[in-house]
């Protein structure tokens, strides 16, 4: 099929914050108001980190890595230590597993809210949006109290953690998530029940099973199309092992589905934190781990709020990764999305794409770019000339594309 | 179904296709949940993902490059299949100077991005690819320069922003 | 279906004082463990430098001026300091700490955020 051009409309949609207030661009080719085409760049939060890994040394790398993503933060300092602990053939305390497994669903839950907050802010309802991110702050005093840190917790070091939960602690997480439980049931039936949002949510962005598959959705993306995949499940580490998660899944497929299967995970993450402090085994939190760590390749799999989250790290043995390359989530969502929109109104276009949560800063990590190293910047009528010149060039340039 | 299979039962099924059906591979278990099989050529790689996808063996969840350095002068691209806890690496290695390789996305749509990805960052021309645009890398980003291969030097982006902007002041 | 489900929470907040924190106007309460401003002992440290060599962000400078003496000067960059804590998990002296409590670090001065702290020379006693 060959559109005629003249129909053709493309809006450009970004890069400044297309659905959460990360940048990202898409082109959407429309007719009329119906999308026909999508399609993806990024990179304009790109940093440099898989290339700047190669030259600092394993303990760096933990916090430079961490700062990947500021929402899942513990979970990519976790697949880093696991993975380079592997490496070393050390055994972390199972103090240190259960604390880190703590962390990681307290963050699963801050994430999970946020989502909530942010996709229902993009579907017009910011009554929800202010009152799940009032409901998060619990989790966040929490992960400070705990942390000392309100956000890029540095829970851990290599062979551990570095701090333990006290009594204390133990108490107020209790009581915070008898609370968080009682709004989470609350949310559940507005995002499931409100006649206004179940319009904006029910039916939009459809993914059926077989194109979760194909598409390589992962998370709870693909679990909302009742793709069942969670590493915690299919490849269980540390304190997963001995605690076993059941996942949620949802056939539906479309918007709906996904916040509810995000919603109903927080209940197994509290469950889950539950359990592990019910029975919180004693002893050490960290085992030393060798400056050097010998040469071996080791690929690790950890489940990040947004699904698999993919760590392979190569090293040589000295003290410096010779690669350590990283596979976020939003990556694999990214496809599904450009797939979905097409045939969407475009007012659904922030929608979906909030459907995913998606984390731009996740997948634009490797070089980093120093422009106008030259002191002179441009003019407002230059750049404004560039800004129409540049996206003249690229609708000319990216119509003849297929993308799918 | 793939989801109900148990790790060992993976590695098992993944030795028997891609090391006996396909055409005998070097194979590796580097750990017990891994496989490694490194391939002669890259041609075989189509067999052999084919192969995977009928079995229904797993889903693509990364393509990694590594490079082995000017000295060794190859390029190494990796695979990496998931199901259950295994993960199955076919491991490609390819010369430094002529990176070539096929395509996955006619057998794995999703593989889409990680192909551009690889092609910007390690100057692999994937041939095939339905979208060959940049997924990262800004426009005006220097032609040929590969920013995760070894001899990657980040003085390049210096000048070459430099001559940009020096081109720009002149106009 | 039903419309309004938020009502309640929206019209049950009218009668609630604000849940913000109306921050510099009135002190908030912190964490015991917030990790603040690093604080240095001179007495324990050995100026081994192992908090300068992990430091991810190349936060802490330790110069040994007098090896014999036991003279050190340790400079901190609290700008560059991204309170991940690495440090003083590194020191097996135990002479860093970060829960000192001094973390309201804006200024309003361009000054560079440099805090140099030095461990003084030890007399050394003529002995007869
Ligand atoms: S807290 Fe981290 S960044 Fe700050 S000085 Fe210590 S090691 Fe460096
Ligand atoms: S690690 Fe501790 S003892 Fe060593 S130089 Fe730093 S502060 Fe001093």
């Amino acid at each position: 099929m060959q559109p005629q051009k003249t129909e053709q409309f493309t809006v450009p949609i970004g890069p400044q914050h297309p659905a959460l207030k990360e940048p990202s661009s898409f082109l959407i080719s429309v007719d009329g108001e119906v999308v026909t085409n999508a399609i993806v760049r990024l990179g304009y939060a790109h940093r440099g980190i898989e290339k700047a890994t190669e030259s600092r040394t394993y303990v760096q790398n933990l916090y430079l890595l961490e700062r990947i993503c500021g929402i899942c933060s513990h979970i990519h300092g976790t697949a880093f230590a696991m993975g380079v602990e592997r490496l070393a053939g050390v055994e972390v305390p199972p103090r240190a597993q259960a604390i880190r497994l703590i962390i990681a669903e307290l963050e699963r839950i801050h994430s999970h809210m946020l989502w909530l907050g942010v996709g229902a802010h993009q579907g017009g309802f910011d009554a929800l949006f202010m009152f799940s991110w009032r409901d998060r702050e619990t989790v966040m005093d929490l992960l400070e109290s705990i942390s000392g840190n309100r956000v890029n917790y540095s829970a851990n070091v290599l062979g551990g953690v570095k701090f333990d939960l006290t009594a204390a602690h133990i108490g107020d997480i209790l009581k915070a998530l008898d609370y968080l439980e009682e709004r989470t049931h609350h949310y559940l039936k507005v995002v499931t029940t409100d006649a206004s949002f179940l319009q904006r949510t029910r039916g939009i962005g459809t993914m059926t099973r077989h194109q979760a598959e194909v598409l390589g959705a992962i998370g709870p993306t693909a679990r909302a199309s009742g793709v069942l995949r969670d590493v915690r499940i299919e490849a269980p580490y540390g304190a997963y092992v001995d605690h076993p998660v059941t996942t949620i899944t949802d056939d539906r497929g479309d918007l709906e589905a996904r916040f509810a299967v995000r919603i109903k995970e927080l209940f197994e993450s509290y469950r889950l934190i539950r359990e592990v402090l019910d029975d919180l085994p004693p002893g050490d939190i960290k085992t030393r781990v060798k400056r050097k760590i010998p040469e071996g390749e080791a690929a690790f799999r950890v489940e990040a709020p947004r699904g698999e989250l993919f760590y392979f790290i190569k090293s040589d043995g000295t003290d410096i990764p010779s690669r350590v390359k990283v596979r976020t989530p939003t990556i694999c969502n990214m496809t599904s999305v450009v797939k979905l929109a097409v045939g969407h109104q475009l007012a659904d276009v922030p929608m979906i794409l909030a459907g995913i949560d998606p984390c731009f800063s996740c997948n634009d990590r490797m070089v980093r770019v120093n422009r106008n190293n030259g002191s002179d910047g441009w003019t407002w009528e230059q750049l404004r000339q560039h800004g129409i010149e540049y996206y003249k060039q690229r609708s000319q340039d990216y119509d003849p594309l297929v993308v799918g | 179904m793939p989801t109900s299979m148990t790790t060992a039962e993976a590695i098992t099924l993944a030795t028997d296709v891609l090391v006996n059906w396909v055409w005998p591979v070097e194979a590796a278990p580097p750990a017990p949940d891994r496989l490694d099989v490194t391939l002669k050529e890259p041609k075989e790689l189509i067999p052999m993902v084919t192969a995977l996808r009928v079995q229904r063996l797993g889903y693509l969840s990364a393509i990694t490059g590594l490079d082995l350095g000017p000295e060794d002068g190859r390029l190494e691209i990796l695979y990496q299949f998931c199901v259950a806890a295994a993960v199955i690496t076919i491991r490609v290695p390819i010369p430094r100077e002529d990176a070539t390789i096929q395509s996955l996305t006619d057998l794995i749509p999703g593989a889409e991005p990680y192909e551009r990805e690889l092609s910007e960052m390690f100057g692999v021309t994937v041939v095939g690819m339905r979208n060959p645009l940049r997924l990262y890398l800004p426009d005006d980003w220097p032609e040929g320069v590969y920013p995760l291969r070894k001899d990657f030097d980040p003085s390049v982006l210096h000048n070459h922003h430099k001559e940009q902007s020096d081109a720009a002041a002149e106009d | 279906m039903k419309f309004g489900m938020m009502f309640k929470d929206v019209s049950g907040a009218l009668f609630k004082k604000p849940f913000t924190e109306n921050y510099p106007a009135e002190p908030t309460e912190t964490p015991d463990r917030l990790r603040g401003s690093l604080v240095w002992d001179p007495d324990s440290c050995t100026g081994c430098g192992l908090c300068a060599r992990d430091c991810p962000a190349m936060a802490i400078e330790i110069e040994v001026i007098d090896k014999k003496a036991k003279h050190y000067q340790m400079t901190y960059h609290i700008d560059r300091c991204t309170f991940c804590g690495q440090c003083v998990e590194s020191c097996n002296q135990g002479s860093l700490v970060m829960e000192g409590g001094e973390w309201e670090l804006a200024s309003l001065s361009r000054e560079p955020f440099t805090e140099v702290g030095e461990r003084p020379p030890l007399v050394v006693e003529e002995t007869e």
